[in-house]
């Protein structure tokens, strides 16, 4: 009869007792997430009059509508650059700045903290620090290119480097919690496993190609979803930054979904814009975990 | 047997005294005692008076006004989500030119009527206003409101940097432009400074005052001789470097602090700056300011335009009257000063004369003239989708200065006019 108890007991602990310890999360999140995606959803199906509630159901039309609009289709382009020179220049940091903090001695580990401060910091607050930064007429870039005998740039009224400043604001503000997920993961590779190596007669890059690599592989699909995700959505940075301009240069999807939203007051379009956001965010993020599938060592 | 006697007899008094405290209560709230709750959602901050409607409760102590701060940017949508879920304010303050997709999607509250019995009952408040403060609450000829408060953009100078070197203040763009070249000359220093393809409202006074008109839609008229004019001066501005590197990234802020701090001879400032500037800089002696410059040639199709941030009423007040009175006292002489002393000017026509008022600024008397003559920048049912056209063209002349502005100003009339089709 104890015997009994016992196992029913374990039974529940192994086999409902997690699902019913992630339920009040997942329905928090699903309930609102999934209202959100919903209404969306809907409205991006339908037509509205400004400011009305009630709408024209149009099928598919806005997002036909919206592919054939020359400033989606530049939202478009731009967000694909920012995104993954974001991207690829995050995690090239990440993997050198979380390998040389992993390195670090005990005592100057104050520099793990020091790491997340761009991330802490507001992202308005950061796209002021840039601005100061890249300002043609004061900024400390063009300074320093005068004190050296250079020409100044015009960094922020230059469509090309205005894309290159924002990428590299967005970057410095969100690759430090990339930096933050490879340092946990290298903390958890097995030593032994290097001594092993070492004994076996392994050199460095080998070590770091089959032991490292593999070993890091889901923080490595984690980092890249996290930099993918935070990219397409940003907004808080370039808004202040750069405003989309000049002449729509760095306006990347999300600030076109603001500007249809609040500037034009066209919701159904915003909508659209929301979905196929949501959309590649979910696109890059299964690519990313089948690509990074963990594999033995 | 003593104690249950004595609690039956309270229980008794307090039964019948049930009757008389709702009979009490019935009398508190006769009809005309009632508590009226007005909500007032103001643009700014700084366009609350002085004494935050204190006079009014004193004067009216059955309205209540609860008063809220929606950024004039929100207020559409702010009100469009609050009156469709019934929570919406009596009152909103809003851009002028933004009426039109309120009055469409029916949020607005006409008040003709209203407007008619303030006349009767208060003429010298009513007819203080001037034609441009009710001309902003106007839409097709429904009255909604009334914006006690209106502005243009003015040209500001540096007297000191201009009589450094000789030169007069401008009376035309071409002269301004030839001030500008001259001005130019030190690294760091420019001529001009104005916002970029950012916001049209800069744009559309420059425009109004090269002699630009809109048509029967109040769509802006790009490819007219003004449009592809006005369009060309910004170009030659961005081409002939009178104005800073940046400034297809400017902001307000940046234009203004360009002025403020000497790094820019010459600028649109809207005189709700003025203090700002004043504190810096003296007027008359360092500093000067008159209403936008012509175009050679065309004085008289000059305008002198200003935006409008109406009171308008919403559908969702019961108290249209109340309402009314709300927009009596906004209006009155000493509350409109209150705020015109620190922030925008006012359509209160009896403020522009005021001694106090025109003691404390001392440039108040060199525009209580030209106040008189503003032209509203006229409302449109796609204010949103136009000013985004408007900045698209501006934006391509500015950044391709090989770009031909009637080419472009064509170009984007095409949009323009698709907006109505």
């Amino acid at each position: 009869m104890k015997l009994g108890f016992s196992t029913t007991s374990v039974h529940w602990r192994k086999r409902v007792l997690p699902y019913a310890l992630v339920l009040p999360s997942t329905v928090f999140v699903l309930g609102i997430l999934g209202y959100a995606i919903g209404v969306a959803v809907k409205d991006s199906l339908h037509r509205y009059p400004m400011l009305a509630t009630t709408g024209t159901f149009v099928g598919l039309d806005n997002y036909v509508n919206l592919f054939q609009t020359p400033n989606f289709q530049n939202s478009v382009v731009v967000t694909f650059v920012f995104v993954f020179g974001t991207v690829i220049l995050g995690m090239a940091l990440s993997f050198v700045l979380a390998l040389s903090l992993f390195n670090l001695s005990t005592r100057a580990r104050l520099f793990r903290t020091l790491t997340l401060v761009p991330y802490l910091i507001s992202g308005v607050a950061a796209a002021v620090i840039w601005r100061f930064l890249f300002n043609s007429d004061a900024g400390f870039v063009n300074l320093v290119l005068r004190s050296i005998g250079a020409d100044p740039v015009k960094w922020l009224s230059d469509g090309t480097n205005a894309l290159i400043v924002v990428t590299l604001a967005n970057t410095w503000k969100i690759f430090p919690m990339s930096t933050v997920l490879l340092l946990a993961g290298l903390q958890v590779i097995d030593k032994d496993l290097y001594d092993a190596a070492t004994v076996d007669g392994a050199n460095g890059t080998q070590v770091f190609v089959h032991i490292t690599l593999p070993l890091l592989s889901n923080y490595l699909a984690t980092s890249l979803i996290w930099l993918t995700f935070a990219s397409f959505n940003m907004f808080a940075i370039i808004f202040p930054l750069t405003a989309g301009g000049p002449v729509r240069a760095t306006e990347v999807m999300a600030l076109y979904m603001y500007r249809l939203a609040f500037g034009e007051l066209n919701f159904s379009l915003a909508s659209a814009v929301m979905i196929l956001l949501l959309a590649l965010n979910l696109f890059f993020s299964l690519l990313f975990i089948r690509l990074f599938r963990h594999r033995e060592v | 047997m003593h104690v249950l006697k004595n609690i039956v007899s309270l229980l008794f008094v307090l039964l019948l005294s049930v009757p008389l405290v709702f009979a009490g209560g019935q009398e508190e709230e006769a009809p005309g005692d009632e508590i009226v709750e007005l909500t007032v959602w103001f643009g700014r901050e700084n366009f609350i008076p002085d004494d935050a409607f204190d006079a009014f409760h004193e004067q009216y102590p059955n309205i209540r006004v609860n008063v809220d701060v929606i950024p004039l940017e929100q207020a559409l949508t702010e009100a469009s989500t609050a009156l469709s879920a019934g929570t919406g304010p009596d009152l909103l303050q809003t851009d002028s030119r933004r009426i039109p997709p309120l009055v469409e999607a029916g949020l607005l509250y006409p008040m003709d009527e209203q407007i008619q019995i303030w006349r009767e009952e208060a003429p010298d408040n009513y007819n203080a206003i001037s034609s441009a403060g009710w001309a902003h609450g106007n839409y097709n000829g429904t009255q909604y409101g009334v914006a006690i408060f209106s502005g243009p953009f003015n040209h500001v100078y540096r007297k000191d940097a201009l009589e450094g070197t000789g030169l007069d203040v401008p009376d035309t763009w071409e002269e301004m432009l030839d001030v500008a070249r001259q001005l130019n000359d030190a690294p760091g220093f420019y001529g001009y400074a104005v916002r970029g393809p950012t916001s049209t409202v800069w744009f559309s006074s420059h425009y109004m005052s090269m002699g630009g008109t809109y048509d029967e839609n109040n769509v802006i008229q790009l490819d007219s001789e003004a449009g592809i004019y006005a369009l060309d001066f910004y170009q030659t501005l961005v081409e002939e470097g009178l104005i800073s590197d940046d400034v297809l990234a400017w902001g307000s802020g940046d234009m203004r602090a360009a002025f403020i701090t000497g790094r820019a001879a010459m600028a649109p400032i809207g005189n709700n700056i003025f203090p700002n500037i004043q504190e810096e800089l003296e007027y008359g002696v360092e500093w000067g300011a008159v209403p936008p410059l012509y175009r050679e040639g065309h004085e008289d199709e000059y305008r002198y335009a200003s935006l409008g941030w109406p009171m308008v009423a919403t559908v969702a007040t019961e108290h249209p009257y109340e309402v009314g009175l709300v927009l009596r006292y906004l209006a009155e002489n000493d509350h409109a000063m209150s705020v015109a002393r620190r922030y925008q000017p006012t359509t209160v026509t009896t403020v522009w004369d005021d001694p106090a008022y025109l003691a404390e600024q001392p440039w108040a008397a060199d525009f209580a003239e030209p106040l008189r003559n503003m032209t509203p920048t006229p409302p449109n049912l796609y204010i949103t989708q136009m000013d985004q056209i408007v900045l698209d063209a501006l934006g391509e002349v500015m950044s391709d200065t090989s770009a031909d502005p009637a080419a472009v100003a064509a170009r984007y009339q095409e949009q323009l006019n698709a907006l109505f089709e």
